[in-house]
């Protein structure tokens, strides 16, 4: 009986390290396209092709050719323009869903059910589907070359609606009570008592929104027309178009647009990953 | 409670107003930006327009854009297409489920946490740099795919994943489930981490072994997870087009020699890289439009029945 449980034992720990190696197998596979760019990117002994077998360390190492990138085209002022695209996007996407969200959750009127159903029914037109009257009619509007565009299609998000007024509907309807009995209106009930208890479905929408707009490649492409206008996405494809047959610059190019969200995912992973986790979508 | 009740089957006009103010904002970003555009898609798709903006009345064709639509074999190839790279780009599911069952079963919390964080790093790449990072990766003469499969095969490998029409489908498909995999391994986790305990104890206490757990237990639980990741990569699929483009480089022909030229391709290529010799008048392009928004209503319709099925 004992050396039956040991044996068992011994078999569970064989499983337990191949499991462990396996793993460590596949991710080391995940991840070897980074590390060997990044190798590519800081080797000076490489320029067209890499060499064989690929090295695992630069020969001679150099930056250089993130010099090169950062001369060749205004990388930081292409990360200027991702963020304040993405902060103008998060106030005005929070200020209109909140406001709806509110309504859906803690309001009581009628015409709630044909709102939500609008709400809803916008997700079933891919947004791919519209583009050609989207861009007529933002060339109508003269509004083409700038951020305004985009910054608009962005903040249609039915989804953060939901989100909201999900988390909305589990915080206690006393609160509206009495701070109606206090004077307070729905306006001020609205930013000043739920909001505040909103943190957390916040935080998430905030990582959806980087995410979504460090991606966001088709519609700017589309709407901007103007170098020092790009983001990082159009910026970053546009200059692999244009001038990066080396292949050292194009892996700091890939890179360098992606340092910003690597600190973000260093500090913020549990985050993240929770945000993606419960929602399901990729913004 | 009941009084609520009876209180909302009055109208009470001041809290429509007010809670329409409420709406307001978002209604109408949706009507302008959302809806206006649809319905303009729809109304145009009636009718003959040879430039943007020459839309008359006297050129009402019905539904001759549609006919056209279905009878033009550019579509139908990229029909086709569409369906090829939609199915090579299932493969991360199960992909991603096998290892997010073996990172559910590492006992170990830290070290579990650490197969997390590295699977899931890639993540947060954006999009256009895996892309560039890929370029670099699959690269036909000296591209480290290609060097490594010539190291193991001992041959000279020199395929170009991305350049050659008979590879490149496989290439992108290479690129697109390498970005989606982390995603599909937290989505798997998470359904995985949603079955309850219990019913694997009690599956233990009948000897069953981990392979009848994986079948009998895991794999039935863990359908609704797959029907959704099944189903958002079907709609992804028709509207795929940022990693084709940037193939492209930024034209959307379907480089290398139409390989790659999806639906959404084609409908962009119609829409604003139009040559004078090939493009059909712009009704058609409407027309297009509504096919593939019908077709993507008709799958959301499909999986809410589905999905109402298995409940």
């Amino acid at each position: 009986m004992e050396i039956d449980s040991n044996t068992a034992k011994r078999k569970r720990k064989i499983n337990k390290t191949l499991l462990g190696l396996c793993l460590a197998i596949f991710a080391a596979i995940i991840l070897y396209p980074i590390y060997i760019t990044l190798v590519v990117s800081f080797d000076d002994t490489i320029r067209f092709t890499i060499p064989n077998p690929p090295p695992f360390f630069p020969k001679k190492a150099t930056t250089i050719f993130y010099e090169m990138v950062l001369v060749n085209i205004p990388f930081f002022r292409y990360y200027i323009n991702t963020m304040l695209i993405t902060v103008a996007v998060l106030i005005l996407k929070l200020a209109m869903c909140v406001l709806a969200a509110y309504a859906l959750s803690k309001g009581k009127f009628k015409l709630k059910g044909l709102y939500f159903t609008l709400i809803v029914a916008t997700m079933m037109i891919p947004f791919q589907a519209i583009l050609l009257p989207l861009y007529l009619m933002f060339n109508q509007l003269r509004m083409l070359d700038s951020w305004l565009p985009v910054i608009i299609m962005s903040t249609i998000s039915p989804i953060t609606v939901f989100l909201l007024k999900q988390y909305m509907d589990e915080l206690p309807y006393t609160l509206r009570e009495a701070a109606i009995i206090d004077g307070a209106g729905d306006f001020r009930i609205c930013w000043q008592i739920y909001i505040p208890l909103c943190g957390p479905v916040i935080a998430t929408v905030v990582i959806l929104t980087m995410i979504g707009e460090w991606n966001n490649y088709l519609w700017p492409y589309i709407v901007i027309n103007r170098n020092e206008l790009y983001n990082i996405p159009v910026g970053l494809a546009k200059f692999s178009f244009d001038k990066a047959v080396i292949i050292s610059p194009r892996s700091a190019a890939a890179l360098l647009g992606s340092v910003p969200m690597i600190i973000a995912f260093l500090f913020f992973q549990k985050y993240i990953v929770q945000s993606i986790a419960a929602t399901g979508i990729k913004a | 409670m009941r009084r609520t009740d009876i209180k909302l089957k009055k109208w009470d006009i001041k809290q429509e107003i007010k809670w329409f103010l409420f709406m307001l904002p978002i209604m109408l970003t949706m009507a302008v930006f959302i809806y206006y555009p649809f319905l303009q898609d729809v109304f145009k798709s009636f009718f003959y327009i040879p430039e943007v903006n020459e839309l008359h009345m006297s050129n009402f064709v019905g539904l001759n854009n549609y006919v056209q639509v279905f009878k033009d074999p550019r579509f139908l190839h990229a029909l086709y297409i569409t369906f090829i790279l939609m199915l090579m780009s299932l493969v991360f599911i199960p992909i991603g489920f096998i290892i997010a069952f073996m990172i559910n079963n590492v006992s170990n919390k830290k070290l579990q946490a650490v197969f997390r964080i590295s699977f899931f790093f890639p993540y947060v790449i954006p999009y256009v740099a895996i892309i560039l990072i890929f370029q670099v990766f699959l690269q036909q003469s000296g591209g480290v795919l290609n060097t490594w499969l010539s190291v193991i095969s001992g041959h000279d490998v020199a395929i170009g994943w991305l350049g050659d029409p008979r590879f490149a489908r496989i290439g992108v498909s290479i690129i697109l489930n390498y970005s989606k995999l982390p995603y599909g391994i937290i989505i798997c986790l998470a359904g995985l981490q949603a079955i309850p305990n219990e019913i694997y104890e009690s599956a233990d206490i009948d000897g069953a072994n981990v392979f009848q757990k994986l079948l009998r237990i895991t794999v039935p639980n863990m359908r609704g997870i797959f029907t959704f990741l099944f189903i958002s990569q079907v709609i992804f699929g028709f509207q795929r087009i940022t990693d084709l483009i940037i193939n492209g480089l930024g034209h959307p022909t379907g480089a290398p020699a139409g390989s790659l030229q999806s639906i959404m391709m084609l409908i962009f290529e119609l829409s604003f890289f139009r040559t004078v010799s090939v493009a059909p008048n712009y009704g058609y392009v409407y027309a297009m439009n509504i096919v593939l928004a019908g077709i993507i209503l008709l799958v959301t319709i499909c999986n809410i029945k589905a999905t109402k099925v298995t409940k």
